[in-house]
């Protein structure tokens, strides 16, 4: 009888400790939630979810990113990435393409053993729900080595999970650093530099005109529309039906692993204290930042909205940083004759919106 | 990004060199970001700065 219940509650045989795709059940946006409209020809990088990365040279196409309360029912997920296109475009340049990627460090990745003869699969799953069947492609690109591997897929106009597998490259594999190793990228649009060749359903030096052979455009038409959720990577060869679950993490869990990449640090209440500083002379104080999580590398930095010194509301103050670490950043806070040398300063959100943002994203 | 100037910013000590630019970007947001390799916007800004008539310009 013990023998029995030892059996029956041991633990799940994970594949893996903590799930490889961070966020991939959509619920942390650290730069932001409310919808992002206008979004189009040149507007790079990370919009509202973190972690999910744009990637997009979209001629006359726009559309709008929004953290949406919505999820496949009874799936355990509460929000998707929905992306709404406001703008068509039907006259698809060459060079066009719009991406969603989802970007991994190398030495994250080397349990794979790419570059040897036990190369193993990566099994893509995702939860997908668009406006009409549509042909989308799904792959990866091998950064440090420039290889690639495309699969296409189609949408349904009800949640649908897709489960796509992929075998490991046994010719190169990524490098153990903290760089970009591999780049799980969806593309939703593409030009003819990207869709004239043959589709690389096999490991192959990366060839642009092999990306979306066969895929559909994003921006046919302002009908359509994507949402995603439940975006996992599991190692080994799966089915829908044999797919390992998502292994959801608690709020906490999934905000301390995105704080590798981002953190942002948004004004929640009039006077809340941002950090203390401490003068230099009359016009400058210089405080910092201590990061909860150690992020990848050395952050970019930028603040919006007003942070003033404590009870000076009057007064905006401008910023510029001082130093950027891994685990601490500094900044020289300025404006005039408010402070005086060797004065302990608290400075604060004012009344307004206001946020500081530390990027140190692939 | 969409680049309109870059500008390195004053040490955070007086007299060593700077480790920091700030970019500006065509819709006035920036961004500072460190001089470090790893840093993918400074990755990004190294291609940015290969090009012709762009400069990052030295700090006041």
């Amino acid at each position: 009888m013990a023998i029995t219940r030892a059996f029956k509650n041991a633990p799940h045989q994970r594949r893996r400790q903590v799930p490889l795709v961070i966020n991939g059940d959509m619920q942390i946006a650290q730069r932001g939630t409310a919808d992002v409209t206008g979004l189009g020809d040149g507007d790079e990088g990370y919009v509202l979810h973190d972690r999910m990365r744009h990637t997009l040279e979209a001629g006359a196409g726009r559309y709008t990113c929004k953290q949406t309360a919505d999820a496949p029912s009874d799936s355990g997920f509460s929000n998707c990435l929905e992306l709404d296109c406001t703008t068509a475009d039907t006259s698809i340049a060459a060079t066009e393409v719009f991406n969603i990627d989802y970007r991994m460090e190398g030495q994250d990745l080397q349990y794979l053993k790419y570059g040897t003869s036990d190369a193993e699969y990566l099994t893509v799953g995702f939860w997908m729900k668009a406006d009409a069947a549509v042909v989308y492609s799904v792959g990866f690109i091998e950064i440090d080595n420039s290889r690639s591997i495309r699969q296409v897929f189609t949408t349904g106009t009800d949640w649908t999970y897709h489960c796509i597998p992929f075998i490991g490259d046994t010719v190169s594999g990524p490098n153990n650093d903290l760089g970009e190793g591999m780049r799980l990228r969806f593309c939703f649009h593409a030009g003819s530099n990207l869709t004239s060749g043959t589709l690389a359903t096999s490991w192959q030096g990366t060839t642009a005109a092999n990306t979306h052979v066969g895929g559909g455009s994003f921006f046919a038409s302002t009908d359509r529309s994507i949402k995603m959720t439940g975006l996992q990577l599991e190692r080994g060869y799966f089915t829908a039906e044999t797919m390992p679950p998502f292994q959801h993490e608690s709020f906490g869990e999934n905000l301390e692993r995105c704080q590798r990449y981002c953190t942002g640090i948004t004004k929640e209440a009039n006077y809340g204290p941002v950090m203390f500083a401490h003068g230099i002379d009359a016009n400058t104080c210089r405080g910092a930042y201590f990061f909860d999580t150690p992020m990848r590398t050395a952050p970019s930095f930028t603040h919006t909205g007003n942070i003033i010194r404590s009870f000076d509301t009057a007064t905006a103050l401008s910023s510029a940083t001082a130093t950027s670490t891994r685990f601490s950043h500094s900044i020289d806070w300025t404006g005039s004759n408010l402070f005086g040398a060797n004065e302990g300063i608290l400075l604060t959100f004012n009344t307004t919106a206001a946020s500081l943002i530390y990027d140190a994203e692939l | 990004m969409k680049i309109k100037s870059v500008k390195k910013l004053p040490p955070a000590i007086s007299g060593e060199d700077s480790t920091i630019v700030r970019i500006t970007q065509t819709d006035d947001s920036w961004w500072d970001v460190p001089m470090d390799n790893d840093n993918v916007d400074w990755q990004e800004l190294q291609i940015w700065a290969a090009i012709d008539g762009n400069n990052i310009a030295d700090a006041d």
